[in-house]
């Protein structure tokens, strides 16, 4: 009511006030309306631009946000918070890749942890691990970081990440997965193996740790202990079909051997 | 005291020296796939005048494939002391198109090594003349790869008949209208293998007349399609036959086991169609020697980062892999490699792996600076581990890589090719060790020195060839028993020969 009265009054700074007022109360909605009406009363202004793209983001509209704030941009080129609202904006629609340019602008305005976590998660969801992990570091999350530079397969610079926060992580099994990955990568399965153990113990339905799993004990030799970890991922990764045949070969199960052998060959056509 | 130490340290380097040749990749903004691909190289003995001379094929401008100026390929003639003079016009070595792979061999039995060049949609046999000229024999010798892309090819006697035969890796089915635009980080770079068919790789029987005819179909390799990088000629089951390990990129590798004219693949009966992992890696060099002397040839093969460089055991029935109990996982772990040989370098009797490193991907695109990588060797420590050894060379785009003593001093040194950028020596410095070198065994032939063995080959790691004395380390050792068998013919013994020399039987 009180915003039909406004848009009849055509009173821009009521409804400039109504509109922040909106958005400090959570009503994006609301404000989304006010700020289009603003742009229709005051096109020139483009911090309603600005404004509507917020408003716009805050209620799930991203691509409509992305198309405000880029608008907003055309006119006002500076590096500010709408490069990093444009940044969000494209990293909630998952275009990673092209919200790290945006992002990466808006550290230049300003280096704060949140720009430089969201820098991390686009170049991270772009696939550009080391930088996500430079970031992460940038922003004080070593955990992130380490997740990173493994994605990364730059083992050394996880290893000792990993190394620095496990006391606080040693309860978490994705961290004891990705720690025990590293370790076996670099210096064999006998050092990994006590984390992949601590990740399946911790969360038996972590696939990827009970193939990583199987694949560490079946290369120290424990083919009988591997059989049932690699059994349980190869569902997901027919890739682990091989190191199960070749378990079930040095057990003496020649049939199943055979049998997942040919499965992997049907399933793992390559590339 | 200090300035003898110095001078001693220094002596103990391995020094690089440039070559005159500039391998040209022709990469230009869009990422056409021949020109990550080329690099290979053959050393032999062109003129014999008893020095190592090399080869090298070069690119040309894509996506027509034609050479302009700067891109011939490389004859050049040792001259001793690790001096090359390019004799390539003389020699009629230039070349047309886009070139890969060079395979060295004397197929018309005259006593000259003569001279295969794989490229992009032709073989180019050159048979070798006494003037020191290579003529273009292709066409009459009946060579003919249907248009395929080759990378490399090997020279081996099949059928048992005492001439050599050629067997051609092919790689992809390419078309550079048809090439798609793939980015790497959102920025354009070279396509994954998935993105292209498979391609068969040939066999053409010598026909003992100069002429060849395509037994591919035949001989069973028609009917393995992959997407061949390198190819190992052994004989990996001990029936006297040649045998050959084809690598595949992203595919299963092939085994593929001479059974007397035809071949059988056997790569998964035998264990090395994938690693342990059960992912098949970007497989690219292979070589096949005995690394831990246990008499049977074994396995290694490089591929890109956190793939490592699968090494294999054979224990005569077939492979167990290797490549973590023997340390080199973890070694290699972070290497991207290409060309990839076994060779002695310290002369400690135990043949050691050296590798010609860098990335597949372009160093103008977004993950450029981590592409070029240097060269490395690793250290055979009696048959059961590896350490790595480093040699002071700056990164580079390495791609082939031979081992063999180009200065005659006993010790193995190392040619490699690298995009854009000259080939280099790397002159082995030879610091201990005794030696020996057996000369004029014919491919095929197996060797023997005490508990060390040498198949008789002329492939050598990716695209690459070699065509000279087989060496071997003795370590302290003053004298060895060698022993020569033949493909064809009775073995030959000599017992108590004197170390360092080469013996010419």
């Amino acid at each position: 009511m009180i915003f039909l009265l406004l848009v009849l009054m055509q009173d821009p700074a009521a409804l400039s006030d109504q509109g922040a007022s909106a958005m400090r109360g959570g009503r994006f909605a609301e404000a989304e309306k006010a700020y289009r009406e603003l742009i229709r009363l005051d096109p020139a202004n483009p911090m309603w631009k600005l404004n509507l793209g917020l408003a716009l983001h805050s209620e799930g509209k991203f691509q409509e946000a992305v198309a405000s704030f880029e608008t907003f941009l055309k006119v006002r080129p500076a590096p500010g918070p709408a490069h990093f609202m444009l940044g969000a904006s494209r990293l909630k629609l998952g275009k990673a890749c092209d919200a790290i340019a945006p992002l990466e602008t808006a550290r230049r305005w300003k280096s704060s942890r949140d720009i430089l976590l969201q820098l991390g998660d686009a170049s991270y969801g772009c696939q550009r691990y080391t930088a996500a992990a430079e970031a992460y570091l940038k922003a004080g999350d070593s955990r992130l970081a380490a997740r990173a530079y493994w994605q990364a397969r730059q083992y050394p610079e996880a290893s000792t990440l990993f190394r620095s926060i496990e006391k606080q992580y040693s309860d978490e099994a994705e961290f004891n997965y990705e720690f025990g990955d590293t370790l076996t990568r670099m210096s064999g399965a006998a050092a990994g193996l006590p984390y992949l153990e601590a990740a399946v113990r911790l969360k038996p339905a972590l696939v990827a740790a009970r193939g990583e799993l199987g694949k560490a004990l079946a290369e120290l030799g424990r083919d009988t202990d591997a059989i049932p970890h690699l059994e349980a991922a190869a569902a997901q990764d027919p890739a682990l079909l091989l190191p199960l045949s070749r378990a079930y070969r040095n057990t003496g199960r020649s049939e199943d051997a055979a049998r997942a052998q040919d499965e992997y060959r049907k399933r793992v056509a390559g590339n | 005291m200090f300035r003898l130490a110095a001078v001693l340290a220094l002596a103990a380097e391995w020094q690089t020296a440039t070559l005159p040749f500039h391998l040209n990749s022709h990469e230009a903004n869009r990422k056409l796939l021949p020109a990550t691909m080329p690099g290979g190289l053959a050393v032999f003995d062109f003129d014999g005048d008893g020095r190592l001379d090399l080869f090298f094929p070069n690119g040309a401008a894509l996506p027509g494939a034609v050479k302009g100026p700067g891109d011939s390929n490389r004859l050049l003639r040792n001259k001793g002391q690790l001096q090359f003079e390019d004799v390539t016009g003389r020699a009629g070595l230039h070349g047309t198109g886009y070139d890969f792979g060079a395979a060295s061999g004397d197929y018309d039995g005259d006593g000259r090594i003569d001279l295969l060049v794989a490229g992009l949609r032709r073989l180019t046999l050159y048979r070798n003349g006494a003037d020191g000229r290579f003529e273009d024999v292709t066409e009459n010798a009946g060579l003919d790869n249907r248009g395929r892309w080759s990378i490399g090819a090997a020279w081996l006697d099949y059928d048992g008949d005492g001439d050599l035969d050629l067997f051609v890796v092919n790689y992809v089915e390419w078309d550079a209208d048809r090439e798609p635009e793939c980015k790497v980080e959102g920025k354009p770079d070279f396509c994954h293998p998935r993105h292209y068919a498979p391609s068969a790789n040939a066999l053409f029987r010598n026909n003992g007349d100069k002429t060849f005819t395509d037994v591919s179909v035949a001989a069973g390799f028609d009917a393995h399609k992959g997407k061949g990088m390198a190819v190992a000629v052994a004989d990996f089951n001990g029936d006297q036959r040649p045998d050959l390990f084809v690598t595949n990129d992203r595919m299963f590798n092939f085994l593929f086991l001479n059974e007397g004219g035809k071949f059988r693949e056997a790569a998964f009966d035998w264990g090395v169609a994938a690693p342990a992992s059960g992912n098949p890696p970007s497989s690219m060099g292979t070589d096949a020697q005995d690394f831990d002397n246990d008499g049977k040839p074994d396995i290694v093969y490089t591929a890109l980062r956190d793939e490592t460089f699968p090494l294999y055991r054979n224990t005569g029935a077939d492979f167990e892999e290797g490549t973590a109990s023997t340390g080199l996982a973890s070694l290699a772990r972070q290497m991207a490699g290409w060309g990839i040989v076994f060779a002695d370098l310290d002369n400690d009797g135990w043949k050691d792996i050296a590798v010609a490193r860098s990335d597949v991907l372009s160093v103008k695109g977004p993950r450029g600076a981590k592409a070029p990588e240097p060269l490395s060797w690793f250290r055979n420590l009696r048959g059961t581990r590896f350490t790595l050894e480093s040699v002071d060379v700056k990164p580079a785009m390495y791609r082939g890589i031979v081992a063999a003593d180009l200065d005659d001093d006993g010790c193995v040194d190392l040619i490699a090719a690298s995009l854009n950028a000259p080939a280099i020596v790397l002159r082995n410095p030879c610091a201990a060790g005794n030696w020996i070198k057996v000369a004029g065994a014919p491919v095929g032939s197996l060797i023997r020195v005490g508990t060390q063995v040498r198949y008789v080959t002329a492939t050598a790691g990716y695209a690459s060839s070699y065509s000279g004395p087989v060496h071997f380390g003795l370590g302290p050792a003053k004298t060895a028993d060698v022993e020569i068998v033949p493909p064809r013919g009775p073995a030959k013994r000599f017992t108590g020969i004197s170390s360092n020399q080469t013996l010419t039987p």
